[in-house]
């Protein structure tokens, strides 16, 4: 694939009378088109600064950010606002214009890039069907729930065909389902209209859910990179295992070094833990389970530890597999 | 209180002072305005986190208007009037005292405008860059239409400030139900007068704050329900 975004050696220091903070320091990244990329770290660690760096709503002390092969830093203010106008964003806190209604707030890009009136209305309108929102062209922002005003912000972020869609914690202010609705629709426009689509956050969850590529960023600095497969299955720094498998306890090394991380993110029925415990005749210790019930099923994360036992491990990954129910592998070396 | 009125001053006479008070405060306001804005946004835009950061300019316009605002209205009025007068070239009617008002009352409003676009969420301004909007485009489609249910109440109460001092250059010669209540009622010794003119300058005031905060309410999308 294309690359769509290269940062190379990306550097911001914020200077004040008092204070010198290095907010990010040396990031290199390259993002593909069609990427979902997660950028996840802890609070502070520069995660912000990173994707405001992108479209230069922050200036990079030093480094450069290339956009489909131009580099950002070096373009005149009129280029530039020309190159935002391809690089949608949406934020935690959605950001729109309270005085304006839900349809005027996604006219507003097109009213930027000289769109006619009739076309640029048509647009609009298509764009929030999209989101799902075509009955609420004239509500104001103060009439819709959080999950709707992202929705509202995504159309905006569209309106001008952008190649990318830049998301900063663009669910950190939602509750879970409405997190896991938002994720969809974000999927969705990935794969309906090809965006590339960049997330910052701070939950394990939303990059599990739909990031193909994860950047690990820790004290201004990027600590890992890859497939989210193979960053999930075998994290290389303490950072990621730490973020991956957080707030563990002590282990009995003991009882087994193979952990599992389950996903149930279809609605389960069947009490699956018990079933597979009986069908196997596996013994597992249950680490740690996040399971909630819904109106038709459960779903949520657990954490279970296998016993030293190629065949035991062989037959809880066999009955999973038939069950359809995800999962990761890692070894308790894994935690430090 | 029918008497009392016949027995001064014909009702007609209080409506013609009423209306030289409210043409006096009109053009007065408008054009406080006119100069208030544009120095409202250049005093936020150059402050510290604004748009276009620029301390000199935003530390000199400040003291300026610091000055100016620390002055007694009637202190300053009197001390200007001379220039005015020769500048304007009219020494009879309303205007040097208009220009007065203007010149006194642009600093109050160039704070009242600045305080309104403090309001303003900055994230709303961030989203605007993003879309690739100039900062120009911004100020004047986005903030400003984003706080006009806090210029409104502004300008109501700088409505109400700017009819005292029309209220106390009345001391000094301006036309209006100020100068009324001070040369018929105080140096006359006509109490009724001064009650009078001062009911009807509290009148107007209210009128003036509850239609204006009607407005204000009317446009502000913000609250749910309303
Ligand atoms: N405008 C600024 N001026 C000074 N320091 C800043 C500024 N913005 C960010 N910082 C500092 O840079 C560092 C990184 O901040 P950043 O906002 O990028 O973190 P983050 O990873 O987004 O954190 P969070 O998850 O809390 O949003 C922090 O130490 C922060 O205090
Ligand atoms: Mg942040």
């Amino acid at each position: 694939m294309a690359e769509i975004i290269r940062l190379e050696k990306l550097t911001k220091i914020f200077q004040d009378k008092r204070n010198t903070t290095v907010a990010i320091k040396d990031i290199d990244l390259v993002i593909e088109q069609g990427d979902i990329y997660g950028i996840i770290g802890l609070s502070g660690a520069g995660k912000s600064t990173l994707i405001r760096c992108i479209n230069l709503l922050e200036k990079p002390t030093s480094g450069a950010v290339f956009f489909e092969g131009t580099n950002l830093v070096e373009l005149k203010d009129s280029q530039l606002r020309q190159t935002r106008q391809k690089i949608g964003m949406i934020f935690q806190n959605f950001n729109l214009m309270e005085q304006r209604t839900v349809l005027r707030n996604v006219l507003f890009p097109l009213e930027i890039a000289h769109i006619a009136k009739d076309t640029a209305k048509e647009r609009a309108v298509e764009l929030l069907n999209l989101v799902g929102l075509s009955d609420k062209l004239d509500s104001y922002p103060s009439q819709l729930s959080g999950g709707q005003k992202q929705r509202v912000a995504i159309a905006r972020a569209l309106a001008n065909n952008p190649s990318v869609l830049l998301c900063d914690e663009a669910t950190s202010a939602l509750d879970p389902s409405t997190t896991l609705s938002i994720l969809q629709l974000l999927k969705e426009i990935n794969q309906k209209l090809g965006i590339t689509i960049v997330i910052i956050t701070h939950e394990m969850k939303v990059v599990e859910t739909i990031c193909n590529k994860v950047a690990i960023i820790d004290e201004s600095v990027i600590k890992e990179t890859g497939l989210v497969a193979e960053v999930f299955a075998n994290p290389q720094t303490p950072i990621a295992k730490n973020l991956i498998y957080p707030k563990l306890g002590v282990i009995n090394k003991e009882f087994g070094s193979v952990l599992l991380k389950l996903t149930f993110d279809k609605t389960v029925l069947e009490p699956v833990v018990a079933d597979m415990i009986l069908k196997t005749q596996v013994a597992v210790n249950i680490i740690e389970a996040s399971i909630k019930q819904g109106d038709n099923g459960s779903t949520g994360e657990m954490i279970i530890q296998l016993p030293n036992d190629q065949n035991s491990i062989a037959k809880v990954q066999n009955y999973l597999t038939t069950k359809n129910i995800s999962f990761q592998q890692s070894n308790t070396e894994v935690q430090q | 209180m029918i008497s009392l009125i016949s027995a001064t001053f014909p009702f007609t006479y209080y409506l013609e002072q009423t209306l030289i008070t409210l043409k006096i405060v009109g053009i007065s306001t408008l054009l406080s305005y006119v100069l208030g804005i544009p120095l409202g946004i250049l005093l936020n835009v150059t402050d510290k986190n604004g748009l276009y950061k620029c301390r000199p300019v935003n530390a000199i316009l400040g003291a300026i208007i610091n000055i100016l605002r620390s002055a007694p209205f009637i202190i300053l009025l009197v001390t200007l009037l001379p220039a005015i007068r020769k500048l304007v070239g009219t020494s009879v009617g309303d205007v040097p005292f208009t220009v007065g008002l203007v010149i006194a009352a642009t600093p109050f409003v160039a704070r009242m405008v600045e305080s309104s676009l403090k309001e303003i969420d900055y994230g709303v301004v961030e989203a605007s860059l993003a879309m690739g909007a100039s900062k120009m485009r911004t100020i004047f489609t986005v903030i400003l239409p984003e706080i006009r249910s806090s210029l409104i109440v502004g300008a109501t109460i700088s409505f109400a400030t700017i009819l005292g001092y029309t209220a106390m250059a009345g001391t000094i010669g301006a036309e209006g139900l100020g100068n009324t209540a001070y040369t018929y009622g105080y140096i006359s010794s006509n109490p009724e007068v001064t009650i009078i003119c001062l009911v009807l300058l509290i009148v107007i005031v209210q009128i003036f704050q509850e239609v204006g905060m009607r407005i204000a309410k009317k446009l502000d999308h913000r609250k749910k329900g309303e």
